[in-house]
Parts: structure tokens; C-alpha cells; sequence
């Protein structure tokens, strides 16, 4: 084995069994003859904050009571560490995973997560022929012989589903002669409130399947990996099992050589391995999956220096609806799924025309009067926007939700309700970045650790009006000078969530 | 190689394609702060370096030049950034000793932009496993030169990324156990990366009163050497010099080697052996029971009597070089 080649496949089994002593990094080290700092800096990357007993910190389990689990942990005497999102923000309370096992607390219990459980997640799967009686892969033979296959991406521009920077990125892709090419579906799905995209790897399985081969054509590629989170362990076994269906169909079908091979890696749980060039970077194996400089574009130079498509799992499953839809001469348009967390009754999955108001989604979710709402977290979630209740009708179009700082695609949605502070609120995301920050350039691994200091002044009532400037300061420089998105967005949720909220550090 | 032209602080000039803004300034004379920066490799993570761009800011140690960019190395947005940075750098990280913080790059800096210099805090906790080398965690800023130094220029791979996070990354060695146990070389190139003066430094440096280049005496393989002097004598050595077979680098002799150039039984003159006294080990005997110093030119009059000799006896032959 070459030394890439040894360290990928050093890295993957690093991540897939959780592999954080010594000793066992040693064997790692002596298995695939790498050097012992190597492994470490692995290992240390993505098990930076594991432990036995974890307790996820992320938002939506902060507001559903996450402080009160750390206390009874202690009080239990249970060790635990503390992480950013487990991946199930919508089942009741805050979520907390001891070794294999999550379980939510709800009044002052440790109830275990049905949904997380893998005979549950067995028990939701759709078989191969259930998808092909509600219309898989009923158009597919027919686009396979289109001359020009380049419109199904045409297809998610118009569904909102992709912009056109992407768009006229994936054309030049498509068309380059600089082979082998991939596409890399993402889901990882790190963003705390997110959980869409574990669900639709399990339940919504071959669609995805289909929506990957799908697009493998349109956009020319000799490879499809599916990327999922190291701690979506189900959604990774469904996958297996929905291709280990699909070979044998594809081959009575004379298809299966005439489409690229699909497979699906873990990657590692940070949230910045989600960006796109971190992604890339944990699947060669490269330390832990930090952002690599751009240019150049993945699209040009991606995984293995070849030409990479990265696209999310919500929107390669949109492919198959939206090519029927194109087929039968219906209107391009689908329903995007929301993950609606914070200060509702009911907090879960919903799915609705890019068209619907924020205060009609919210009030599917009940609970909230649209008057006691103080602000909500759209698209992104912490890293996107935070929208005023003044605002609370707006239609989530992405024209309109641009407007307003927004990006819709992860769909988190997190409200608050009037009686949450702002500030402690800020605090909170702000720890979350910081705790996530890579750590390789300097304003956003300095930079967030700072603003973490001055927001915890501000909320026990002692930063002075120097501390406040120079935050703004901090925050400012950090969106000039960060290497990528993550130290950006930690700087706009302090310095221009804010003053778009009409509020002011000052006078809280 | 082709040519593109940009505008650089107001002036309309040429670059060469592919190259970076700051070999760009640099080749014309303006100076442009870096910390991070290592020749030849991609690391771009202090972003002091960064100059506006068409209006964006941008690190120049990894940007490259492109036809008619408008590069602006000293804007108040630049210097307004730059100094942000370097705060955040200051607060962040501690000097032992003033000597300590003068050799600090960061420090310097900060004189420059009319900042205070990081503090002094002589009784932190260090890392003093190793012989030859010191390691300060807390003067560290975590520039990754070390890193690049050790993994990619010297392929020893001793040096490490730690952990993750605003205030959990840090560098370590091997599996993050103290530098003198781990697997290091001692080839000093971490050492002579580290902008800090004091993260990773000399065990017993001292400041030099004057420094100069030289070849190191060592093997044949001819390093480029600067040497640190004081009161005549040397201190340090470091492989700055941009010698073609060494290009900065140098190996745990020529590193830390260098005391023998100090010891009084250095060979300063030419020796010749006393008549009458066999060859072979001293055995305690002093140098001077078994030579005597003489002149070079005694010493080469000799050599060349004997090879005549030599070649008069068993013919030209007999004498191999
Ligand atoms: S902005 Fe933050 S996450 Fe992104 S590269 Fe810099 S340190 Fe890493
Ligand atoms: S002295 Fe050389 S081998 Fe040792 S840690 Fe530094 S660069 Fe690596
Ligand atoms: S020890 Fe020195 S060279 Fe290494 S990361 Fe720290 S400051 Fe940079
Ligand atoms: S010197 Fe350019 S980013 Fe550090």
C-alpha cells in the first residue's frame, strides 16, 4: 500500500471504531506503518470531546433543559463530556448518549430514543420494491438516453435546490477531461437542530440511490461516495443494505456497468467536516478533515485532486421527484423538509412548499404564539440567520430568505420564545463554535475564544463599553480574515445578528 | 514564464504568473509582516500577512497574482485587521525572560504597530525533557511551522496537531508524550521554524552580540551555517543560511554540535608525532608526551617528504587519494 492509501484506510478504521488509547493508536500506527504523531493528530481531531458518557450542548437541547442533565449526571457521579448535536433535537428533551445507547431526560428520567434504536430504524426502512411501486426509477432507462443530461440540474435551480454559482460550476465539471471525476453525497449533517438528512438516508433510502445514479450521469462522474457522520451509524447500514437490493436489480436490468460504483464511508462527527473541502480532506484521510484552501474549487481540484461534486443528501433525493415531475409535465417544485427545535410543542420533521410562511411552519409546530416569539434561527440553524419576530411572515422563498442573511438548505428551524435571552442565547452559539473551531487559522480559533470571553462578561452584567468594541472589532476581523465559513458565521451571529434584531449588547 | 500586470499600493507593475502578493512586495522592496509563512509550503494560518485585494482582504503569502489585481498592502483596513490579529496573539501567548520576547517575531510586531509586547511570565510550565531543546507550551501561537518543519521539510514526523477547538488545539509529539521521550531527532529545524523565540527554543541559547556564515565542519555534505557569537565565542547555530545543499536545514550536529569549536582540545595547530614514540591509543598519556605542535609549513614539508619517499620506495602507485 502507498502512504495515501495507508492513511485512509488508517483513518477509517480510526473512526469507525472510536479509536482513542494509545495503546490501540499504537497497533494503528505499527498496522499501517504510519508515525505515531500522525495517528494522534487523527484520533485528537475527531474524538477531541469523547467520552463514554456524552451530553450534546447544541441549542435546541440547551433550550429543552441539557444544564439540568450535566447536573443530575453529577449528581449521579457519572462522568460524561460534553458535545454538539447527537443528531435527535426533535425527541422531547435533551439528548445524552452512554456508550451505544441515546437517551433523552424528560422529567428527570433517561429514557431511551426509540428512533435510535437499530431494529426501529430496520422497521421504517422501504425495500427496494415498495420505492419501484410508488414510482422509482420509473423514468430512469428514459433519462439514461438522453442525449444531454445536463437539465436535471436545470431542475434543481428551479426547485430552489441549488444555486447558480453551483450550477455553472457542476457544467464546467461535468464537461472536464481531467478523470477519474466524483460525486460525494453529504451527510454529515453536523448542524445542531439538523436531522433530515440521517432520516432520509434511512427511510427514503433507494430514492437517494437513485437520485446519486441520477445525477452520476447527468454530471459525467466514474464515482459516488455517500459521506456519512461517523455517529449515523443506521443511516450507514440501510444504505448497505438498500445497495446490496439494488446490484442484483441493476444487473437483470443490463444497467449495472453502465453506472458508477456507489459507497458509502463514515466520516468523522465535527461539525466542520461537513464543509465541503473539510469533507474531502477526512475521506483522504488528511488531518481530521480541516477546510483546505480554495481556490482551488473542489469542482476542479477536489477528492484526490480530481474534479469533485459535493452535494447534500436532501438534494440528491429531490432528483427522482423532480424528474417525474419534468417528465410528466408537471410543475417543477417539491417540498423541502424542515427540522423545527426550540420553543414549540412539536418539535420533528415537517415538510412544505419553499413557499410557506415562517409563522405558518411554526404554527404547524404549535405552542408559540406568533406574538411571544422573540426571534428564530432559520436555514442553518446557529451558523445561518436569526429572524426578528417583526419579520416572523416571511415567505421561506430562497429570494426572500437571501434577503434576510439566510441559508435555507440544512432547514433547521429553532425558535425562541419571548422569555429567552438574547444574550445567553449568543453565548451559548458562540461556545459552540468555538468548541468546533478547527483550530487551524488563527481569528477563528483566537477570535471565537474571545468573543466566548466578552459574551460571558456581558451576560453576568460587567463588560464595559471597550470590552463591546472590541469584540466588534474581534468579530469584524473575523469575517475578513477567517480561512473559512465557520469562523465567518461565528463572527456575523455576534456582530450583525444582533443589530438586525434591533437589539443591542448595550442595553440588555 | 508569462507576465501580468497589477497595481500595486497605487503603482502599475508586473508579476510574474502564479507567483504570491508577497513574493510579488517583496521582490519590490515593500515589506509585508508574516508568521506562518514557510517557504514552499502552503500554510496560511495567521493571516497577518493579509493585504486588500480588490477590496477583500486577503492572506498574500497564498494568493497569487492575477491580471489587473489592485493590491493594497498597507490600507487602514489592513492595518486595522492586522492589529486585531496581532492582539489576539498577544493576549494568547507568554515570554520567559525579556531576551525571550526580543526574539519573538510576533513581538516585534507589535512594537511596530504600537502594541504592548506579550507579557513575561518567567515560572510556567514547560516541557525541559529533552537535551538540547526547550518547550513552552504557553509562548506557543500555534503557527504550525514546527509542524511543517518536522512532517513535511525534514520528514521526521515527530510533530503534531492536538486536538481541535478555540481552546483546545495545541502541538505535541508523538502520541503527546514529552518531547525528550519521543522519537525526535534532535535536527533543530522545529526550533529554527518557531517565530515565537521561546515556544520551541535552544535549551541554553543566549543572545549573540554579532552572527556570521559559514560552512558547517562537519560531514562533506557542506550545510550553510550561521553561527551566534558572543565575547568570541559561539553560542548557537542555526541552518538560516540559504545554502543550495542544506536550504536552511540542518542535522542534530551541525545543530547543536557546535561546542566543540570552544573545547580546549580542539586541534587549532598542526601536531608532529615526537621520534621515538609508537602509534596507537593515547591510553592516558597527555597529547604533548606523544606530539609536539609545529608550523604548517613544517607540518606540509614533512607530509611532502614522505609521500617522495613513498613513491621513490614502491613507485606512484602506492599513493591513492
Ligand atoms: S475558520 Fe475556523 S473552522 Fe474554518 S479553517 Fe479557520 S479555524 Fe478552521
Ligand atoms: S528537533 Fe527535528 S526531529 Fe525533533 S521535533 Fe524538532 S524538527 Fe522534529
Ligand atoms: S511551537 Fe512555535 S513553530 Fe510550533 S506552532 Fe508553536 S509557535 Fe509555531
Ligand atoms: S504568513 Fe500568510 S497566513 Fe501566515
Amino acid at each position: 500500500m502507498d502512504y495515501r492509501t495507508r492513511l485512509r484506510e488508517a483513518s477509517k478504521e480510526i473512526i469507525e471504531r472510536r479509536i482513542t488509547s494509545d495503546d490501540e493508536l499504537r497497533k494503528i500506527a505499527d498496522k499501517y506503518n504510519l508515525p505515531l504523531s500522525t495517528v494522534k493528530t487523527l484520533s485528537t481531531f475527531y474524538f477531541h470531546d469523547y467520552s463514554e458518557v456524552q451530553v450534546c450542548m447544541g441549542l435546541p437541547c440547551l433550550l429543552r433543559g441539557a444544564r439540568e442533565v450535566v447536573k443530575e449526571l453529577e449528581r449521579r457521579g457519572i462522568k460524561y463530556s460534553i458535545t454538539y448535536c447527537l443528531g435527535y433535537c426533535d425527541r422531547g428533551g435533551p439528548v445524552v448518549r452512554m456508550s451505544d445507547k441515546y437517551y433523552t431526560f424528560v422529567n428527570g428520567e433517561f429514557r431511551e430514543i426509540e428512533e435510535s434504536r437499530s431494529d426501529y430504524v430496520q422497521s421504517q426502512y422501504e425495500p427496494l420494491d415498495k420505492y419501484i411501486a410508488r414510482g422509482g426509477y420509473k423514468y430512469f432507462e428514459k433519462f439514461l438516453s438522453e442525449d444531454n443530461k445536463l437539465f436535471i440540474l436545470e431542475l434543481l435551480v428551479k426547485a430552489g435546490l441549488l444555486g447558480g454559482g453551483a450550477l455553472s460550476r457542476f457544467k464546467t465539471l461535468a464537461s472536464s477531461a481531467n478523470k477519474p471525476k466524483y460525486l460525494i453525497v453529504n451527510g454529515h449533517e453536523g448542524e445542531p437542530g439538523g436531522f433530515k438528512d440521517r432520516l432520509i438516508m434511512e427511510r427514503n433510502t433507494h430514492q437517494l440511490l437513485e437520485g446519486a445514479l441520477l445525477l452520476s450521469l447527468a454530471l459525467n462522474v466514474d464515482e459516488v461516495i455517500i459521506a456519512v457522520n461517523e455517529r449515523f451509524r443506521n443511516a450507514k447500514a440501510m444504505i448497505e443494505k438498500a445497495l446490496s437490493e439494488l446490484r442484483p436489480y441493476l444487473t437483470s436490468k443490463g444497467l449495472l456497468n453502465k453506472l458508477p460504483p456507489i459507497t458509502a464511508l463514515l466520516v468523522g462527527s465535527p461539525y466542520i467536516v461537513g464543509e465541503e473541502t473539510a469533507l474531502i480532506n477526512s475521506l483522504e484521510g488528511n488531518r481530521g478533515g480541516e477546510p483546505r484552501l480554495r481556490p482551488p474549487d473542489p469542482t476542479e481540484a477536489g477528492l484526490f485532486g480530481k474534479p469533485t461534486a459535493v452535494i447534500n443528501v436532501e438534494v440528491v433525493a429531490a432528483v427522482p421527484i423532480l424528474l417525474s415531475n419534468y417528465y410528466e409535465g408537471k410543475e417543477i417544485t417539491i417540498e423541502k423538509y424542515f427540522c423545527i427545535t426550540g420553543d414549540v410543542d412539536r418539535p420533528g420533521l415537517y415538510k412544505e412548499k419553499l413557499t410557506v410562511g415562517l409563522n405558518e411552519l411554526l404554527a404547524k409546530a404549535g405552542g408559540v404564539k406568533e406574538e411571544d416569539v422573540k426571534a428564530v434561527f432559520v436555514g442553518g440553524g446557529v451558523s445561518s440567520g436569526l429572524v426578528h419576530s417583526s419579520k416572523i411572515r416571511v415567505r421561506l422563498t430562497p429570494e426572500e430568505t437571501r434577503k434576510l442573511g439566510v441559508f435555507l438548505g440544512p432547514g433547521v428551524i429553532i425558535a425562541l420564545s419571548n422569555n429567552r435571552c438574547i444574550v445567553d442565547v449568543m453565548l451559548e452559539v458562540e461556545r459552540f463554535f468555538s468548541h468546533e473551531s478547527c483550530g487551524r487559522c488563527e481569528p477563528c480559533r483566537l477570535g471565537t475564544k474571545e468573543l466566548v470571553e466578552v459574551l460571558e462578561k456581558v451576560s453576568m452584567g460587567k463588560a464595559s463599553e471597550e470590552d463591546l468594541k472590541w469584540a466588534e472589532t474581534v468579530a469584524r476581523t473575523m469575517m475578513e480574515t477567517s480561512l473559512c465559513g465557520l469562523g465567518m458565521s461565528a463572527a456575523r451571529c455576534f456582530s450583525t445578528r444582533l443589530p438586525s434584531l434591533g437589539m443591542s449588547l448595550r442595553s440588555t | 514564464m508569462g507576465m501580468v500586470k497589477v497595481l500595486l499600493n497605487g503603482k502599475e507593475v508586473e508579476a510574474f504568473e502564479g507567483e504570491t502578493i508577497l513574493n510579488l512586495a517583496r521582490r519590490y522592496g515593500i515589506e509585508i509582516p508574516t508568521l506562518c509563512y514557510y517557504e514552499g509550503f502552503a500554510n496560511g494560518s495567521c493571516r497577518i500577512c493579509i493585504v486588500e485585494v480588490n477590496g477583500r482582504l486577503m492572506p498574500s503569502c497564498i494568493t497569487k497574482v492575477s491580471e489587473g489585481m489592485r493590491i493594497e498592502t498597507e490600507s487602514t483596513r489592513v492595518a486595522e485587521a492586522r492589529k486585531t490579529l496581532l492582539k489576539l496573539l498577544l493576549k494568547n501567548h507568554t515570554h520567559r525572560s525579556k531576551e525571550e520576547q526580543m526574539r519573538c517575531r510576533i513581538c516585534g510586531y507589535a512594537v511596530k504597530y504600537g502594541l504592548e509586547p506579550a507579557p513575561i511570565i518567567p515560572s510556567v510550565k514547560v516541557d525541559d525533557t529533552h537535551p538540547a531543546i526547550l518547550f513552552n507550551p504557553s509562548a506557543c501561537v500555534m503557527c504550525r511551522k514546527c509542524v511543517i518543519a518536522c512532517g513535511v521539510d525534514q520528514n521526521n514526523d515527530v510533530i503534531a496537531v492536538i486536538g481541535r477547538g478555540g481552546s483546545g488545539t495545541r502541538v505535541g509529539f508523538d502520541l503527546d508524550i514529552p518531547m525528550g521521550m519521543s522519537s525526535c531527532v534532535s535536527c533543530g529545524a522545529c526550533v529554527d521554524a518557531c517565530p515565537t523565540g521561546g515556544a520551541l527554543m535552544e535549551k541554553d541559547w543566549v543572545p549573540a552580540d554579532k552572527v556570521i556564515e559559514t560552512t558547517c565542519p562537519y560531514c562533506g555534505t557542506g550545510c550553510q551555517v550561521e553561527y551566534g557569537v558572543r565575547d568570541g565565542k559561539v553560542v548557537w547555530a542555526r541552518g538560516g543560511a540559504y545554502g543550495p545543499a542544506n536550504e536552511g536545514k540542518l542535522c542534530v550536529k551541525g545543530k547543536f554540535g557546535y561546542q566543540y569549536v570552544n573545547s580546549p582540545e580542539r586541534l587549532t595547530k598542526p601536531l608532529i608525532r615526537r621520534p621515538g614514540v609508537p602509534k596507537g591509543p593515547l591510553n592516558g598519556r597527555s597529547i604533548h608526551e606523544v606530539f609536539r605542535e609545529a608550523t604548517w609549513e613544517e607540518a606540509l614539508d614533512l607530509v611532502a617528504s614522505k609521500i617522495k619517499e613513498i613513491i621513490s620506495k614502491y613507485g606512484p602507485a602506492a599513493i591513492g587519494v
